[in-house]
């Protein structure tokens, strides 16, 4: 015969999967991941859906998991349950595998994405940490949810749930103010302390990384503990109420009891409050391979387009590529840089000279021709409504010159699916009627992206969505 | 009339014992100090107003609820000290359960209960449960959900007779049911009571079912039986059946509470 144990559990998870929007939740939630994933790659992917995926929607398991234990009570299925050979031991220990097991099941699900990402980019640091940062809060989020929805015994589950959400919404705020508190020297504070309530946030800090800022505590040991005490002693309290402090139906707890129930969810709160470590002394470390640099959307005067195609009219930033097409990483890609010269088109341009160096892995190469022109072919750009730029004697200009190097830049070793690469261009040029000679000096960016990535991560995070709405298409045509 | 009914038979022969039994919630006393024996095989009507305290007695009796004093048995097996040995005899149709899982069908739900039983061939098992409550085969696929009242009834009952239970409690078994299912469920408890040994104790607001199918009867008034005894003492017919019935159901109760 079968563990009484193992057989509740198996029956509980398929009766989990049988609610009548579960498995298309499941599949809405896992394919807003994928898009997500596949969006997030346009920027950078770690910071983007890594901060979503393996830190956010892990909190949300606290009212799934408040949930799922107040459920059976509210709908009177307890009744059932206990009027059946079924030891209430058992049937906890089963829904706390059930909940564990829905939580190894999202895990599981960001794999393939992972999978794709890491097949690319390798395993940075911030990922590494996600991979441990995320189980830790599942856990913690499924033994505060439990604890929640164990505590609320009545006919409503809007109660446990609706607490969740609050305690939810908490924990989430709680992870920026950590980390701007820390930035501006506050974390130590007494606001500084209440945001260490965040089961993600003493993890976070206990696993040694931030998700913006340069600083950690040194010291984690009583970080540890506290999340130790949070997480285990929310588990152990959920069980203690279940089966000493409540009936099938309602509270059965002596005035000793509720003394002790108070007490201890009194010290849960606040124990990571007062004793988890704020000493913000140590520095954090590098989250990946990207260069600190940061390219904002500042006004540039130079572009990238594809060989022979005009300038854009809404042309410049300094990310040369902005408004066109990314370059493949690991491959050569022949572009036109555009430099726009601020000459009247009016005056000739002569003797120019071009240096072109890439940085963190971009090898940017043109012909010496082309970097090295007496009289070099310039294109007119011309600017309606005053726009053009302005002049040291105060006028603006209405037409000014362009000229245009053909260059092949091969970026290799990029950090994410999604990359800015540094490339610095230096010029020097004469203009007729100016003794001075004049100088171009840009430090820009160039996009890049991993070729096919996108494509990969949008099927890799699209296989279980789907498997889900097959699951849901099976039950509705089977039961329907 | 008082609070100590005891039907003759020895003490083997007892399929329910209450000995004083009680329960308070905080200063309420929803039942108080009920002793009641009922024999096994016996089809034992369980008659109250609303809030008389019939549900609550239930609810003790089937391990739902703990004593606040008092005891109770099953067969023997005290409800507080052994509840797995009790939920091993007992089946239980609650007037609240039958919206409980509207998302599964009535074979996922008999199933889930099946095996959480361990019983053998659980398929085979609750296929014949749903024949023998007659609920249509096209519809044991199909979502609780959808089906009608009766239906809903019907799938409850299975449930409780999962297991071959001793003792089962019912609480408005047949509201709902169209006339010949309520016959065919009158028919079932009668052929358990006969064949099997069950004893039923049946919560019914329907006077003339308790007449048809209960030969003894308690009534519970504000938490106290105010009567215990033979069905037919109460009256010949359902009239007087009725008025009777009412009229203790109405009478001041001593020490009420």
């Amino acid at each position: 015969m079968a563990l009484p144990i193992a057989t509740l559990y198996a029956e509980e998870l398929k009766a989990t999967m049988r609610g009548r929007f579960a498995w298309i939740g499941a599949g809405v939630v896992l394919l807003a991941m994928g898009g997500l994933a596949t969006l997030s790659t346009q920027g950078g992917w770690l910071q983007g859906y890594g901060i979503l995926a393996y830190g956010l929607v892990p909190l949300a398991f606290l009212p799934i998991a408040a949930g799922l234990m107040a459920s059976p009570r509210t709908n009177r299925f307890v009744e059932c349950i206990f009027t059946a050979p079924v030891n209430r031991r058992d049937w906890l220990a089963a829904k706390f595998l059930v909940l564990f097991t829905l939580a190894a099941a999202y895990y599981i699900a960001l794999l393939p994405a992972m999978f794709v990402y890491t097949t690319h980019v390798g395993v940075p640091l911030l990922l590494h940490k996600y991979l441990l940062w995320t189980p830790g809060v599942l856990l913690a989020e499924i033994a505060i949810g439990s604890l929640i929805g164990l505590l609320f015994i009545g006919r409503s589950v809007m109660a446990p749930i609706g607490t969740a959400m609050g305690l939810l919404l908490a924990y989430v705020v709680f992870i920026p103010m950590q980390e701007v508190m820390t930035s501006q020297g506050n974390g130590a504070t007494r606001t500084g302390h209440i945001t260490l309530a965040s089961p993600a946030v003493l993890l976070k800090n206990a696993l040694g990384f931030t998700l913006g800022i340069r600083t950690i505590p040194s010291h984690t040991r009583m970080t540890w503990i506290s999340f130790a005490v949070v997480v285990f002693g929310s588990l152990l309290l959920a069980a203690w109420v279940f089966l000493q402090a409540q009936g099938v139906e309602t509270w059965e707890a002596t005035r000793p009891q509720r003394w002790i129930l108070g007490l201890a969810l009194l010290s849960i709160a606040l124990f990571p409050v007062i004793f988890a470590e704020t000493t913000y002394d140590g520095i954090a470390p590098a989250q990946s391979r990207a260069p600190q640099s940061r390219f904002g959307a500042r006004h540039g005067e130079a572009a990238l387009v594809r060989s022979g195609a005009p300038i854009s009219r809404r042309c410049c930033s300094v990310i040369l590529n902005w408004d066109h097409p990314d370059i493949l990483a690991n491959r050569s890609n022949r572009r036109d840089l555009l430099l726009l010269l601020p000459v009247d088109a009016a005056k000739a341009v002569t003797n120019f000279h071009a240096t072109l160096e890439g940085g963190e892995g971009l090898e940017a190469t043109a012909d010496s021709s082309s970097l090295q022109q007496a009289a070099p072919t310039l294109e007119t750009r011309t600017y309606p409504n005053d726009s053009g730029p302005e002049m040291p004697d105060g006028h603006r200009l209405t037409a000014s010159w362009v000229l245009r190097i053909p260059v092949t830049l091969l970026p290799r070793n990029p950090w994410d699916l999604s990359v800015i690469y540094p490339l610095h261009i230096a010029a020097t040029y004469a203009v007729s009627g100016d003794p001075q000679p004049q100088s171009f000096d840009e430090h820009a960016g160039v996009r890049s992206r991993i070729g096919g990535a996108m494509v990969q991560m949008a099927l890799a995070g699209g296989i279980l969505p789907l498997c889900c709405f097959a699951a849901a298409f099976v039950r509705w045509r089977r039961t329907r | 009339m008082n609070n100590v009914s005891v039907f003759p038979g020895n003490a083997a022969g007892f399929a329910v014992e209450m000995d004083g039994l009680t329960r308070r919630f905080g200063d309420f006393t929803a039942v108080q100090g009920i002793t009641l024996r009922i024999p096994k095989g016996h089809l034992y009507g369980f008659l109250g107003l609303n809030g008389a305290g019939k549900t609550t007695t239930i609810r003790m009796l089937t391990t739902l609820l703990p004593p606040t004093s008092g005891t109770a048995k099953l067969w023997g097996h005290n409800v507080a000290d052994d509840p797995l040995a009790v939920r091993r005899l007992i089946g239980l149709v609650s007037d609240e359960t039958s919206e409980s899982q509207s998302g599964w069908t009535a074979r996922e739900y008999l199933l889930y209960f099946a095996r959480i039983r361990h019983l053998p061939d659980p398929r085979a098992h609750v296929e014949k449960l749903l024949e023998d409550v007659g609920l249509d085969p096209s519809f044991r696929g199909k979502l609780i959900g959808t089906y009608s009242t009766g239906m809903k009834r019907r799938v409850e009952i299975a449930r409780a007779l999962m297991g071959q239970p001793k003792v089962l409690f019912l609480d408005e078994p047949t509201r709902g049911l169209d006339l010949p299912a309520k016959r065919e469920m009158w028919n079932l408890l009668r052929r358990l009571a006969i064949d099997e040994n069950v004893t039923t104790f049946l919560s019914s607001h329907d006077s003339h079912e308790i007449r048809s199918l209960c030969n003894e009867i308690s009534v519970i008034s504000k938490g106290r039986l105010v009567y215990t005894g033979a069905t037919r003492d109460l009256g010949n017919d359902l009239d007087s059946f009725e008025e009777n019935l009412i009229a203790l159901l109405t009478q001041p109760v001593p020490n009420s509470v």
